[in-house]
């Protein structure tokens, strides 16, 4: 059984992180920005987090939870903010995304190299101390395997997680404005026909999704690392995977990202799982299951994808 | 605003005239980094400490140059870059190296090249090669933590690249060898992560091996030790450092297999300050592998300790390195190998 409780805090390592940015990357995609700058946001909303986590371990400003949710903060502003540069490259300047997302992923490790660099005694690696782990929730630890799936050993950040992942469903569906944020991405011109502002419904897509990807950045990193250096290993692009997987729908995304983080997982624990490791595969056959089935569920449900129709274009009035 | 441009514009002219090189006859001593910066805690670091020593104690000029990009074009342009810039003698430390070294030694055979950690390089005559006995101080690492008390040991490379399975296999063999004298047997979890730098993957792979009873894990490849040591804090269980002493970045360090680069670039620079430069040698610095003793050991005796290390300075165990692995055996799994009292169990 202890066996199943470390399996399921390992599988919410790789999840809640994919799961917030996948949601990020929803907002943008339905309202008709196609946002491949989750990698980059990341980075940075991460960067700005840890640089804070840094300087008050350093100063001893502050610890603990509260310091943990200051720093969730600045990863959100900061990634929010930085989010802006993509959004007004495709919606006021109309370029094309792909590119300007690009060169965000481009810009985020260098500029946060370069930021640690000059302030931290020439170091580009900023150093943090995990202090964030909740051992036990009092009283909720004492609910049978609830209390030991959900309220031992686990981290603020899967609460967080799935509050936001209700937040997100709630907002985009039974909202106006997440009415409107749809509209804007299925089909702007009737969207602007109905007097919505498309260009302000889209600064809030790409803004949202800024802010939930610096967030995911940072709850990626704390619980793997004891040092930053400026990369997220390929997750901003994991969770466009995720996002994609999950057909732009929250519970759907959700789902996908509880499937990668089970596949991970078991990718790289295998090993000490009696019943897998006596069947004596290569690892290599572990490693290679999250992408081989997200092919093959792609294969099978790429006829019903609801993609956004107007994601990716730029909104342009007069073309009709 | 226009005129606060202009005068802006001067100023700064102004401020990168100053900072100008100063000295007629460029910079005599260079260091070329691989991937990463002086401050790395590691390779580029450890050269860059020897060779700013070497240059105040003898007076001679000394820089270093970043390459942007560190494939062999990029590796190559920046050793050309040093050598126009009054370069008489160039450090080049890590295996990225080698196959930019195999032609700019022979481009520039007035300029003298140190090389170090590069095992596929031919050096010429104007270069010296230095290579480092990983296998001992990673034996050093098993055996000492075989004797502490840990029956249950990890190694995590970086790479199957020669410098990694050697350490590991010193490990096994450390490990082994204490075994037998504490006539117990050991179980030795091995696998390469495929990676230099840090990943969630990594750190799952970590705990899972700490909650199957892993006692220690060896961290044998630069960024991968964050993953490890986040995992061992977590869990309160230990880890081994490689390369460099490791044990200020984490309580979880026990020790470290040390790796001489900065022994070995201070050699080299030396023999060129008194011509005595050895060209086209490939020299093995064995003492310069070690551990750092005495770490966070409780229970190892320094007796032991220096006993063991003084059985290896004298030559007297037949250490095994990656030549010993059979040449089919492309996984570098050292599994293969027969081993009295360890089960390895690769991954």
């Amino acid at each position: 059984m202890d066996l199943v409780y470390f399996l399921f805090s390992q599988t919410l390592l790789f999840t809640i992180p994919l799961l917030i940015v996948a949601l990020g990357g929803m907002f943008s995609e339905r309202s008709g920005v196609v946002n491949i700058a989750l990698e980059g946001i990341m980075i940075i909303g991460a960067f700005g987090g840890i640089y804070f986590i840094n300087m008050s371990q350093t100063h001893g400003w502050m610890n603990g939870l509260p310091l943990f949710l200051v720093a969730l903060v600045i990863s959100a502003v900061i990634g929010g903010l930085f989010s802006l540069l993509h959004a007004y490259a495709a919606i006021n300047l109309k370029s094309d995304q792909t590119i300007s997302g690009t060169a965000l992923n481009m810009l985020a490790p260098a500029l946060g190299l370069f930021i640690a660099k000059v302030t931290l005694d020439g170091l580009p690696n900023v150093m943090f101390r995990n202090t964030f782990r909740i051992v036990e929730v009092p009283f909720l630890s004492q609910i049978p395997i609830i209390g030991d799936l959900f309220f031992k050993n686990t981290y603020l950040s899967t609460f967080i997680g799935l509050f936001i992942l209700v937040v997100s469903w709630f907002f985009i569906y039974k909202t106006r404005t997440g009415l409107r944020i749809r509209a804007c991405g299925e089909n702007p011109h009737a969207a602007d026909a109905a007097g919505i502002n498309v260009p302000k419904i889209r600064y809030l897509g790409v803004v949202l999704s800024g802010v939930l990807a610096g967030m995911g950045g940072l709850i990626y990193i704390i619980p793997i690392s004891t040092e930053y250096n400026c990369t997220v290993a390929g997750y901003g692009f994991l969770a466009l995977a995720v996002l994609i997987f999950g057909n732009w729908k929250p519970w759907r995304i959700a789902g996908a990202a509880l499937f990668f983080g089970v596949m991970k997982t078991l990718a790289y624990t295998y090993g000490s799982i009696p019943i897998l490791s006596s069947l004596g595969l290569p690892s290599v056959i572990f490693k290679l299951i999250p992408f081989v089935a997200t092919l093959i569920i792609l294969t099978f449900t790429s006829k019903d994808s609801a993609a956004p129709k107007a994601a990716g274009i730029p909104y342009d009035k007069s073309t009709r | 605003m226009k005129k606060l441009f202009t005068s802006l514009l001067a100023l700064s002219l102004l401020l990168v005239g100053c900072g100008g090189n100063s000295e007629d006859d460029g910079y005599e001593v260079a260091l070329v980094t691989d991937a990463g910066t002086v401050t790395d805690k590691s390779f580029n670091q450890s050269a860059w400490e020897a060779v700013k020593a070497y240059g105040e104690t003898s007076g001679k000029t000394y820089k270093y140059y970043q390459p942007q990009d560190t494939d062999k074009a990029g590796l190559k342009a920046t050793i050309a870059e040093a050598i126009d810039n009054g370069a008489k003698v160039v450090v080049t430390p890590g295996f990225n190296f080698t196959e930019a070294l195999m032609e700019s030694q022979e481009e520039f055979p007035d300029v003298k090249f140190i090389a170090i950690d590069q095992s596929d390089l031919a050096p010429t005559s104007n270069t010296v090669s230095y290579m480092f006995a990983e296998a001992e101080s990673g034996y050093l690492a098993g055996y000492a933590a075989v004797k502490e008390g840990y029956t249950n040991l990890g190694f995590m490379g970086g790479m199957a690249v020669d410098a990694v399975v050697n350490f590991g296999i010193g490990y096994i063999q450390g490990a082994n060898d204490a075994a037998k004298e504490l006539n117990t047997t050991v179980n030795v979890k091995y696998t390469y992560t495929g990676t230099f730098s840090e990943s969630p993957e990594i750190n799952t792979q970590a705990k899972a091996w700490y909650n199957a009873g892993t006692d220690v894990i060896f961290s044998c490849g630069g960024g991968i030790c964050n993953s490890i040591f986040s995992a061992a804090e977590e869990l309160n269980k230990a880890t081994i450092g490689v390369d460099s002493d490791q044990h200020d970045l984490s309580d979880t360090v026990l020790t470290s297999a040390l790796k001489g680069v900065t022994a070995a670039v201070r050699e080299g620079l030396e023999a060129y300050g008194s011509d005595s430069f050895q060209g086209g040698k490939v020299i093995t610095l064995d003492k310069a592998g070690d551990t750092a003793f005495p770490g966070r050991f409780a229970n190892l005796t320094e007796a032991d300790y220096t006993a063991v290390k003084g059985q290896i300075e004298a030559g007297s165990i037949n250490l095994l390195t990656n030549k010993d692995l059979d040449s089919s055996n492309s996984a570098k799994d050292p599994s293969k190998l027969t081993w009295s009292n360890v089960t390895v169990s690769f991954e």
